[in-house]
């Protein structure tokens, strides 16, 4: 290797999407460094401010490129799932200009530590490289356990610690997976190993077994599939009801990319016992996420099974494996965003500082019970996305449901396809659950009053912007699939 | 050479290392007491043997005779451990270190040093930095507040330390792009002028200062500051293992002016007319006087302003001399 | 010579790790673990990696497990805080049977691994001339991005820290 690298090689183009969110969040703690005390709307403004550029560097993107001696990635997966990150972020972050004050979002590092977030999942989905990945993994990881521990109640801390344990344990595995792969092919990049595989005709098959079963644990508890779900529902009911949005979203589309690149070359294989793994998996986590859903007593936690179940039916695309089925968790995981982003500002919107309606639970459905006597609209635009996550047409996830059942159909997975349905309609039982609460029970409240202590204008425009998605999706869906086939296609998968 | 042989003259070197620094630590206890006393215009020991230089052998029995106590609530097999491993951490950093050039003793040429390995200054930084858990295991285990204030203190202060004396080693690191103390040493060759003295001066001061930290010596001996913490983690300690962690300082007192001596001062290059192994000589004997002055000649500071001091200022200081090292260089 | 070397550092380890899964007071732990860790340096040191071997013991050694020591200090436990654990030894022995089956194929894995020399390599081989111009050529992002997640894990604790005062 010469001692000089010229500049040109490292394609710095390619590190910039990263680069611009790390200098966004060192200039807000800078900033909070120089003056104190700044409005938490000024820090969020600046926030979505740094991610809309960014954004704008994406979308100039052209052709598939490497930079960094390898080690960056950019191919169309990673525009597309960088995009959706960003968008989520950008729609996340301003859930902080709630009505009622938060301490953390007072606080100039929660936006830095977002934003490092950001920049953690980036890298995740922008590499093929697994030391690279593993750094991005675990940047995000830490960023947003301090983010839900920085909520400052104690089911937070409880829920940041459970994260905290279960995600290192995760990280274990993932290392332990890499390191197999790295002693079995001497590389660390998914290409490669691929290809020294490939010539070996992945013999040993016992060590290649062993690296994709400690793979799976990693990227299953990001994932969130079935084994190693236990984390989720608490999880998610510590932390604030943004950041269990942001989560049941943001965090498994990276780890689906990762899943992607990682599992494409496995299937690609041909063998078999990984299918049944996968299927496995698949049918687990759809199924028994939905059948404890069904009891759940807290709408935050039921949410939290269903975007459990949601994931168990988009890793069946990585199963599948065609380019249709790709494009289809694509597709399936924009609608889903906005639908989430809806439903997760609702409870945001509802919130209420003491539990008024039961000591163990923030959001239980006797809180929602006559909702609609009280405030028609609200209820009307809860009823709407508890709809779409059902996968009613012509609401939004419908449109990705149909897309990838019909990959199933087309690839030959006729079980698989009659599985899907029949957990679409296992789950239509706990969605309209909250419906019959909503529509047909009389009001518990008095006064629509305890239902609006949080809500402000800002949550209120984004709430009505993802009804307005998930509304209206069948308009765009033909539009957004195009896109995504095309990157899809692109980037070979 | 058969392996047997190579295992045979580690053995013989590690031996003779260990015995002739002991002896030294030992030696230089007496040489203390009598630098001390004569700059408090005293005499020091003088009964015992001439000069009173048989001291050193009456505290020796003192220290081999005296009751072993342990206190009752201590934590046995931990006090038991902790002078163990500060003394045995204090020793093996040695294992690194060349101390004079390699000499011909009948026909057969012997390297002074134990083991040559191509990362010694990191070797004998990392084991000695290993040492702290001499004073943190000792305090923990010792049942008295005294010795627990001390252990505290002695982590901070070693800990935040060993920054300061990484960091301002690195620029001089930078200039030889070796981390053999033997190619340190041959950097320098070709007289006083050579020395890296005259070109790192900062990092010089910064890890003389930070080497007075790591060896506990006055003005920085927070960790066992009589009038504070009666003995810090040493108190409960009586006998041969507090003998122990005495001659495991000394020992660590050595290394360091050894270390500061080849880095810096152009170690064991001979100059003009004298020898390298009588330069070396001179030189640590220089520095172990320097330490004995210092005590004489300063204050205790608070811990407080020993951490403001090493954070605030030394570790700045030694971040931006390895930037004007890394400017210049390139 | 190299491999009973290696037995006896082997033995050092799994003895440690033993300790510090079985040991009741955390002090305990956290010394056999200690003993893991420098029985890895040496295993380090005999794979002819100098520069691991002096790192695992300033950064592991040095300082990690000093902090933790000084964490544990901190906290004063008393042996009445710690969980009881009657049944530890009779779980640990079903738990490790559960487990057999995972570790045979594990250690099947890893038999069935391509064969690699254990000589040493070079010369030159993982002395910090080698190592860095590795670490800036074609670790650089991997390295700077590192720096990211140590600077996320930074605030995030000042940040937890902090938040007790008012």
């Amino acid at each position: 290797m010469s001692d000089f690298i010229s500049l040109s090689s490292l394609n710095i183009p390619s590190l910039l999407p990263m680069a611009i969110l790390v200098f966004g969040a060192l200039f807000i703690i800078c900033i909070d460094l120089a003056v104190k005390n700044l409005n938490r709307s000024f820090y969020t403004i600046l926030s979505v401010l740094f991610i809309v550029l960014d954004l704008g560097v994406l979308i100039g993107y052209n052709g598939a490129s490497r930079g960094f001696f390898d080690t960056v990635l950019v191919d169309g997966i990673a525009i597309l799932s960088q995009c959706i990150i960003l968008i989520a972020s950008a729609f996340f972050i301003p859930l902080s200009l709630s009505n009622r004050h938060f301490k953390e979002y007072e606080m100039a590092e929660y936006y830095a530590l977002f934003l490092f977030m950001i920049v953690g999942f980036q890298f995740m989905v922008s590499s093929d490289n697994l030391i690279v990945i593993f750094i991005g993994l675990e940047t995000a990881s830490l960023s947003l356990y301090t983010l839900i521990a920085l909520h400052n109640r104690a089911k937070a801390f409880e829920a940041a610690i459970k994260y905290f344990t279960m995600g290192a344990l995760a990280a274990g595995f993932f290392a332990l997976s890499s390191l197999i792969f790295y002693a079995l092919t001497g590389s660390v990049e998914i290409n490669t190993i691929e290809a020294v595989l490939k010539e070996r005709e992945f013999q040993p098959l016992s060590a290649v077994l062993a690296g994709t079963v400690f793979m799976i644990a990693a990227l299953g508890f990001k994932l969130s599939v079935v084994p190693s779900h236990t984390w989720t529902p608490d999880v998610y009911e510590g932390s604030s009801a943004p950041l269990a949005g942001y989560m049941s979203i943001v965090p498994k589309i990276a780890g689906f990319v990762v899943a992607m690149r990682f599992f494409e070359m496995l299937i690609a294989s041909d063998i078999i016992w990984l299918e049944y793994i996968l299927y496995g998996l698949v049918v687990i986590t759809m199924t028994l996420a939905n059948i404890t859903a069904l009891v759940q007593e807290d709408v935050k936690r039921m949410l939290a099974f269903s975007s459990i179940s949601h994931a168990g039916f988009v890793l069946s695309a990585i199963l599948i494996g065609t380019t249709q089925a790709n494009a289809g968790l694509f597709l399936y995981w924009i609608l889903f965003m906005f639908t989430n982003l809806g439903a997760f500002s609702m409870l945001w919107i509802v919130r209420h500082k003491n539990n008024l309606w039961d000591e163990r639970y923030q959001h239980p459905f006797s809180k929602f019970s006559g909702m609609v006597k009280l405030m028609p609209t609200t209820a009307t635009i809860m009823g709407v996305f508890m709809f779409a996550l059902a996968g009613m047409p012509p609401f939004s996830v419908f449109w990705g449901k149909l897309y990838l059942i019909s990959a199933a159909v087309n690839s030959g997975f006729i079980y698989l396809a009659v599985i899907m349905v029949v957990n679409s309609a296992i789950a239509v039982y706990y969605y309209m659950k909250l419906m019959i609460y909503m529509f047909l029970k009389e009001p518990v409240a008095n006064t629509s009053a305890v239902y609006e202590t949080n809500a402000s204008t800002t949550l209120k425009v984004i709430v009505g912007f993802a009804t307005v998605v998930t509304l209206s999706a069948v308009l765009f869906v033909e539009p957004i699939l195009n896109i995504v086939t095309k990157f899809v296609i692109l980037s070979g998968f | 050479m058969s392996e047997t042989a190579v295992i045979i003259e580690t053995i013989v070197k590690a031996v003779v290392v260990l015995s002739v620094v002991a002896g030294m630590g030992a030696f230089a206890t007496w040489i203390e007491r009598k630098v001390l006393a004569f700059m408090q215009r005293r005499l020091g020991p003088m009964h015992v043997g001439p000069y009173g230089v048989l001291q050193l052998a009456a505290d020796g029995i003192k220290l081999f005779t005296k009751e072993d106590i342990i206190p009752q609530n201590a934590l046995k097999p931990i006090f038991v451990l902790a002078p163990i491993v500060a003394a045995t951490s204090a020793f093996v950093a040695m294992a690194a270190i060349p101390y004079f050039p390699e000499f011909t003793v009948f026909g057969y040429t012997v390297h002074p040093i134990v083991s040559d390995i191509n990362v010694a200054l990191l070797y004998v930084m990392g084991v000695a930095s290993v040492g702290i858990y001499g004073p943190l295991l000792a305090g923990m285990s010792s049942a008295n507040k005294w010795s627990l204030l001390g252990a505290a203190r002695a982590v901070v202060q070693i800990l935040s330390f060993e920054v300061v004396s990484g960091l301002s080693v690195l620029a001089p690191i930078m200039m030889i792009g070796s981390l053999s103390l033997i190619d340190i040493n041959d950097f320098q060759s070709g007289g006083v002028t050579n020395w890296l003295l005259w070109k790192q001066p900062l990092a010089f001061l910064l890890f003389a200062i930070a080497g007075f930290a790591e060896t506990n010596r006055s003005p920085f001996d927070t960790i066992e500051f009589e009038a504070e913490i009666v003995s810090g983690f040493a108190t409960e300690y009586s006998g041969m293992r507090w003998g122990l962690f005495f001659v495991g300082e000394y020992a660590n007192m050595i290394t360091i002016a050894v270390l500061v001596s080849i880095i810096f001062m152009g170690g064991y290059n001979p100059i003009w007319f004298i020898p390298g192994a009588i330069v070396m000589l001179l030189k640590v004997s220089f520095w172990i006087f320097l330490f004995l002055w210092v005590r004489a000649a300063w204050p205790h500071v608070r811990p407080d302003q020993l951490m403001w001091v090493c954070w605030k200022v030394l570790m700045p200081l030694a971040l931006v001399n390895i930037l004007i090292t890394g400017i210049v260089l390139v | 010579m190299a491999d009973i070397v290696f037995a006896i550092l082997a033995i050092f380890a799994l003895v440690g790790a033993f300790g510090m899964i079985s040991f009741h007071s955390p002090i305990h732990s956290a010394l056999s673990f200690i003993v893991t860790i420098l029985a890895l340096a040496g295993i380090f040191a005999l794979l002819s990696a100098p520069f691991l071997f002096a790192v695992q013991i300033i950064v592991y050694a040095g300082a990690i497990m000093v902090l933790m020591l000084f964490i544990i200090m901190f906290l004063n436990v008393r042996e009445s805080n710690f969980p009881k654990e009657p049944n530890k030894f009779i779980s640990m022995f079903f738990g490790s049977i559960l487990l057999l089956p995972v570790n045979i194929f594990i250690v099947r894995a890893f038999l069935k691994m391509p064969e690699k020399s254990m000589e040493i390599v070079e010369d030159g081989f993982g002395n910090i001339g080698s190592l860095s111009m590795e670490l800036f050529t074609r670790w650089l992002l991997p390295f700077e991005a590192i720096s990211i997640l140590l600077l996320v894990a930074l605030v995030g604790a000042v940040v937890l820290a902090r938040k007790e005062e008012s």
